[in-house]
Formats: structure tokens, C-alpha cells, sequence
């Protein structure tokens, strides 16, 4: 563990106010890749980190302090959809030249960890269709296999995004995308919305698939023997769904 | 530099009311307050400044012997301390006096921001002090014969006192009192009304006084709000404690979907919810946050931060209400105070009608919900309740879906340590219109 390298730790506030009066906490390490998009490191998302990944949270609490998480990446990654100009009149007689979303969405989530970020998506997008894939590591291969998908039929001419909370090596998601390229989606309509990455994972991932975008709220320190994200918050289905 | 803005309830005209006791002190009160009509006039009665007494005196006032018609029988200090409070626009701990026990009781009455105070009491126009804080002194002239009447009617009905105990209160301690100080006061009043209550023309002459007053505390007020709005450059940037949400597509579509007029009821709320939401997360960004260690399920460390202040709102109605299904899907359990600050429908003048705030206020981190900022003159006279009320500014921060630039500029000079989170920069003026789509109403 000790050749993982220390992630920075960085005073964290709003620009009025002077250094030493913001609190330190440790932020995300910087990726370089221009398709990968990390949530601005507010005080506000540390803290909802902090909660989530707190052994001593319960349930309750992680289901919504990770919500709360969940929504803001949507909402980033709603902002990389493409609008078109459109023109209306207020309530009181003025004219708002504004814009109006293009094209159709779908979420897909891997189940069952990616399942728990439908409630946030719902949150922004009331009647979104949804697709779910089900990815497993085959006991005697050790690599991950495709189990089951059910996808919207018109897939194709969607734009995907694509669900799950944890990413450390990228297998499934890796796997994931190719179902979707092979059903027709294309790359650029692909976007990866996700908690917490690992750094390496998530290089990789996005020089393979250098069209897709990947938004996350937080690129942790790296991974430990057993391709678990450090420090990261543990198994996240196991945290939403059964502890 | 920072502008200081005073609240129309700043400089509080008092009137003072004397008289013997049974004059008529309080009814001339009540009416004087039910003539205006008005929720920002509040009668104070003297007895709430009655001194706790002493065992031994207080075994006297149960056998009639104590004098309450004395001055020595007020705690005049307190009341002076008080009414200086009043007059300046803060607020102001009223103690309760109990009759039964002869004593103050553990709690008190919050008076704040009332235009006009009318005080009453037999010694309305005694202390010197006192004097000097009253813009009006009238002195209730009624006979004597009357007053006793009315005196034994409310002492045995009331204070459950019997007709024996009642008259040697009168001899012993009212008349004797009357003569020696509550009468001398006549030289101090600017208003004899003979008669009290039955004295409709005095009572008018009064009202239309205290009309006048209202009337030009007004005017005064809307002078204040224009000269805050004045002398500013335009191409001035806004400061950096005021955060507009970063102009993204989605944010735009989302401004789209509210400014259309054809837009459906439903989806106003939906994308209304939607982006309250986002605002209270971004301002959330701006409370107060420690460092926090946590062991992670690996047993690893994390260094990250908490909340160092529980949060507190405080949602300005009506249209404050819009913002409420934002902030309970960021801060579920936090406290919420209301104001009721509505527009004057004639002058425009913002004006505090009802209030109701938490407690814990004082040392939360509060969030202030409005959507709309346009002038500024309600969120002006929301933060300055805040601030009356112990909340640090720096610990306020403001969240507006549209703010005009002349309402931003004019917080931010009066309030440079407020933060303010906006949704969307509103070129001109505009009247409120979100929570009538919001609410439908």
C-alpha cells in the first residue's frame, strides 16, 4: 500500500475568503484527460464524502448524503448534452431568449450498485427510461461476463448515461460500454456518471474510449491488493442496499 | 464602504399614556390601536415593570398593605433601558409580572418592530428618562368618583380582591398617591383628555397625530431604500461573496422552461424544485465547515471536512415558499424561521408583517430563501431582523433564483460580509411572479 502515492490535501473554501481561514481536507488527484470531468471540490461535496465514506454512517444517512452526491453529478452531466436556441415569453409579457434540451436520454445502470443512482437521476429527469445491465466476475475465468441487459429498444438514438458509483478497475464498465457500442450507441452519446474512481482505472478508461465523457465527483488515491478503491467507502451496493 | 440601512422601525415613535388608576389608560389604548388598524403598533403596559417583591412585602400586597401606586414600586431602569432599546430599532425583552405570585416570572415577551409603541401606566409621564423618549405625552383625565368605580369593579371581579380590601387600597394608597405624583404629571403632558374613552374627539385628533407620524416614517423609509439604490456604476462588478450559478446549457434550458408562460403548472414546480435544489447546494458551499477525520470500511483514513454549525433557514413568505422543497432535499432537518415581509401595494414600501424564528438562530449558519430579488428593500429588511435577532452576517447566506443588479448591489453595500447565491442576473425590474406560478395563486 505504501507505493500508492498520498492524494493532495488542499485548504477548501470559497475564493473571499484568505487561506488559513479555510479548512484542509484532502481533494480529488487531477486527471488530465479532457473527458474526464471531476466535480469542483466544494466544502459542501468533502463533506458529503466525508459522511459516505465514514464506516460509522448508517444507512439512512448514506443513502442520503449519497443522493445528494448523485444529483450533482447527473446535473453536471446533463450539462454536457447539446441545447438548441429557442426563444419564449414570461409570465409578465418580456421575451427570454434561451435555450431547450435536444435529443432524447436514457440511463443505463450496472447493476445492482449503479441501480441506487436512479433516484438521482429521477430527481432531474422525471420520466427517464432506464436500462440495466447485469455484469458479474465468472468464477473461473475471474474476468467479468455479461449476464443479462435490457436496454430501451431505441437505444441507438439516445444518449446513454451510463450508472454505476464505484470505479476501480473498470471491468464492468469497460464491458458495459461495448454492449452499448454494439447496440448502436455511439461513443460521444455515452456519458459515464460515477462517485469515486480510482486514478489508474480511470486513465485507462478514458484513453480507451477517448469520445465518451466520464464525470465524477472524486478520483481517490488508488487501488489496494484486492482491486478495492483506497480509502474509498467500502462495497456501496452492500452500503445502500443490505448493511 | 458600508451604507447603513435603519428599518422604518428604527426611531420607534412612543406615546406615552397617564393617568389615574380606573381613568381609562388602557381602553384609550385599545382604541388608539383599533382605530389604526395597524400590526406594527404594540401597547406596553407599565405593570410588566412592577419590582418583584420581597417576602415580607409580598405577605403585605397579599393583605392589601403594599403601595403599588407609588413610583418606587416601578422598576423604572429596566423600563428605561427597554424603551431605549425600542427606540432604536432593536429588540426588546419584556418581563411578565405575575399578580398571583407578586413576582416577575421566568419568561419574557419579544417586542420588535413596531412603527409605534403606546406606553401606559399611572407613571407614563414620571421618570425624566422616560420623558425624553416619548414623541407624544397624554394624560387621562377622569373624575375620581369614576376612577373608584371602576378601580373596585376590576379589583374584585379581576385580582380577586373583596370590597373591604379593595377600598383600603384606594384610601390608603391611590388617592394619597394620586395627589403626590400621578397629578403633578399633568404638567408633563402635551394632551389632556378629559373623560378617557368617551372622548371621540380627542381619540381622533390623536389617531390622525399618529397617522401623520406613520406617514412620514414611511416616507423616510422609501428615501433610504432610493439613496441605498443610488450612485452606483453600472459596469461595477459584483463582489465576490455574491455567486451567480455558472451559466451552463442545462442551467439555461431550465431558465427556458421557468420563463415561458406556456410552460405547464407541473413542470414549473418540477424544474422549479429541480433548480432550488441546486441553489441550496451551492449555497451550502458557503457555510461554515471544520476538518473531519473518518476510518473508512478498509479501516483506512480519510481527511475530510463537517458542517461546524448546525443550519438554520429562514424562508421569507409567500414566495420564499417556492424554495422549501429545495432545501428539505439538502438539509432535511433544518430549522425554519418565517418572515412575513410583503410590498406596500401603494408605495412599494416593503413591510414586516409577521415573524416566527427558531430560537437556535443565533448560533446556526442560516440559509435565507427568496426567490426573487428586485429592489432588495425586503431582503434588506430580512437580513437587518436576522442580525437584530444575534445572527452574525457572516454566518447569512442569501439564496435568490432571480436577482436585478440595483437589489444586489444595494445587500451587498449594506451587508459586505452577506453571501448571496443567485440563479440567474435579472437585466430591469420585474415584479414578483414566481410564486404565483409556483403556488398558482
Amino acid at each position: 500500500m505504501s507505493t500508492v502515492p498520498e492524494s493532495p490535501a488542499a485548504p477548501i473554501g470559497p475564493k473571499y475568503k484568505e487561506e488559513e481561514e479555510k479548512p484542509h481536507a484532502t481533494v480529488s488527484k487531477p486527471i488530465k484527460h479532457s473527458n474526464v470531468h471531476i466535480l469542483p471540490q466544494t466544502p459542501q461535496l468533502i463533506a458529503l464524502l466525508t459522511m459516505i465514506r465514514d464506516k460509522s454512517t448508517v444507512r439512512g444517512d448514506f443513502i442520503f448524503y449519497s443522493n445528494r452526491i448523485i444529483r450533482l453529478l447527473v446535473e453536471e452531466g446533463l450539462n454536457h448534452l447539446p441545447v438548441i436556441s429557442s426563444s419564449v415569453t414570461t409570465p409578465i409579457g418580456h421575451t427570454y431568449s434561451g435555450v431547450k434540451f435536444e435529443g432524447k436520454i436514457c440511463g443505463v445502470s450496472i447493476m445492482r450498485a449503479g441501480e441506487a443512482m436512479e433516484q438521482g437521476l429521477r430527481d432531474c429527469c422525471r420520466s427517464v427510461r432506464i436500462g440495466k445491465i447485469l455484469i458479474q466476475r465468472d468464477e473461473e475465468t475471474s474476468k467479468p461476463r455479461l449476464f443479462y441487459d435490457k436496454l430501451p429498444e431505441d437505444i441507438a438514438q439516445r444518449y446513454c448515461l451510463l450508472l454505476d458509483p464505484m470505479f476501480a478497475t473498470g471491468g464492468s464498465a469497460t464491458m458495459a460500454v461495448e454492449v452499448l457500442i454494439s447496440r448502436g450507441v455511439p461513443e460521444e452519446r455515452i456519458l459515464f456518471l460515477n462517485l469515486i474512481a480510482s486514478p489508474e482505472g480511470i486513465r485507462s478508461f478514458a484513453e480507451r474510449f477517448p469520445k465518451l465523457r466520464i464525470v465524477t465527483a472524486f478520483v481517490d488515491q488508488g487501488l489496494d491488493e484486492k482491486n478495492y478503491i483506497i480509502p474509498g467507502l467500502g462495497d456501496f451496493g452492500d452500503r445502500f442496499y443490505c448493511i | 464602504m458600508v451604507v447603513h440601512y435603519s428599518p422604518p422601525w428604527a426611531n420607534t415613535h412612543i406615546i406615552g399614556i397617564a393617568g389615574s388608576s380606573g381613568s381609562g389608560k388602557t381602553s384609550l389604548a385599545v382604541r388608539i390601536v383599533s382605530a389604526l388598524n395597524l400590526p406594527w403598533v404594540v401597547i406596553l403596559s407599565m405593570d410588566s415593570f412592577y419590582k418583584s417583591l420581597k417576602p415580607e412585602e409580598s405577605a403585605r400586597a397579599f393583605k392589601n398593605e403594599y403601595d403599588f401606586d407609588a413610583p418606587s414600586s416601578i422598576d423604572f431602569d429596566v423600563l428605561v433601558e427597554r424603551l431605549r432599546d425600542l427606540k432604536q430599532g432593536r429588540k426588546a425583552e419584556i418581563p411578565v409580572y405575575s399578580f398571583e405570585k407578586h413576582q416577575r416570572v421566568e419568561h419574557t415577551t419579544t417586542i420588535y418592530s413596531c412603527h409605534v409603541l403606546i406606553l401606559e401606566g399611572i407613571f407614563a409621564l414620571y421618570d425624566p428618562r422616560v420623558l425624553e423618549l416619548l414623541d407624544m405625552k397624554i394624560f387621562v383625565d377622569t373624575d375620581a368618583d369614576v376612577c373608584l368605580a371602576r378601580r373596585l369593579a376590576r379589583d374584585i371581579k379581576y385580582r380577586g380582591r373583596d370590597i373591604h380590601g379593595a377600598i383600603k387600597q384606594w384610601t390608603a394608597f391611590v388617592k394619597p398617591n394620586f395627589e403626590l405624583y400621578v397629578e403633578p404629571q399633568k404638567k408633563n403632558a402635551d394632551i389632556m383628555v378629559p373623560r378617557g374613552i368617551e372622548n371621540s374627539i380627542a381619540i381622533d385628533m390623536i389617531v390622525k397625530h399618529i397617522q401623520r407620524a406613520l406617514l412620514s416614517k414611511s416616507d423616510e423609509h422609501i428615501k433610504t431604500l432610493r439613496a441605498l439604490g443610488q450612485g452606483y456604476d453600472a459596469d461595477e462588478p459584483l463582489p465576490a461573496n455574491v455567486k451567480v450559478l455558472k451559466d451552463t446549457p442545462q442551467l439555461r434550458a431550465m431558465h427556458t422552461i421557468l420563463h415561458d408562460e406556456e410552460t405547464t403548472r407541473e413542470d414549473f414546480v418540477f424544474y422549479f424544485d429541480r433548480l432550488a435544489t441546486l441553489l441550496v447546494e451551492r449555497g451550502s458551499d458557503h457555510l461554515a465547515f471544520k476538518p473531519k477525520e473518518v476510518q473508512t470500511p478498509q479501516g483506512l483514513t480519510y481527511a475530510g471536512l463537517e458542517l461546524s454549525k448546525d443550519v438554520s433557514a429562514v424562508v421569507i413568505l409567500r414566495s420564499g415558499g417556492t424554495l422549501e422543497v429545495g432545501l428539505r432535499r439538502v438539509v432535511p432537518d433544518a430549522r425554519i424561521g418565517r418572515l412575513l415581509i410583503q410590498s406596500n401595494a401603494r408605495t412599494g414600501e416593503p413591510e414586516l408583517h409577521y415573524q416566527n424564528l427558531p430560537s437556535s438562530l443565533a448560533k446556526d449558519s442560516v440559509l435565507v430563501l427568496d426567490p426573487q430579488v428586485a429592489t432588495g428593500a425586503g431582503a434588506l429588511m430580512a437580513v437587518t431582523v436576522l442580525k437584530d435577532h444575534g445572527v452574525d452576517e457572516e454566518r447569512i447566506v442569501f439564496v435568490t433564483y432571480l436577482a436585478g443588479l440595483g437589489g444586489l448591489r444595494r445587500l451587498t453595500k449594506v451587508f459586505p460580509k452577506l453571501k448571496i447565491i443567485v440563479g440567474k442576473i435579472q437585466e430591469g425590474f420585474e415584479r414578483r411572479w414566481i410564486d404565483e406560478r409556483y403556488f398558482g395563486s
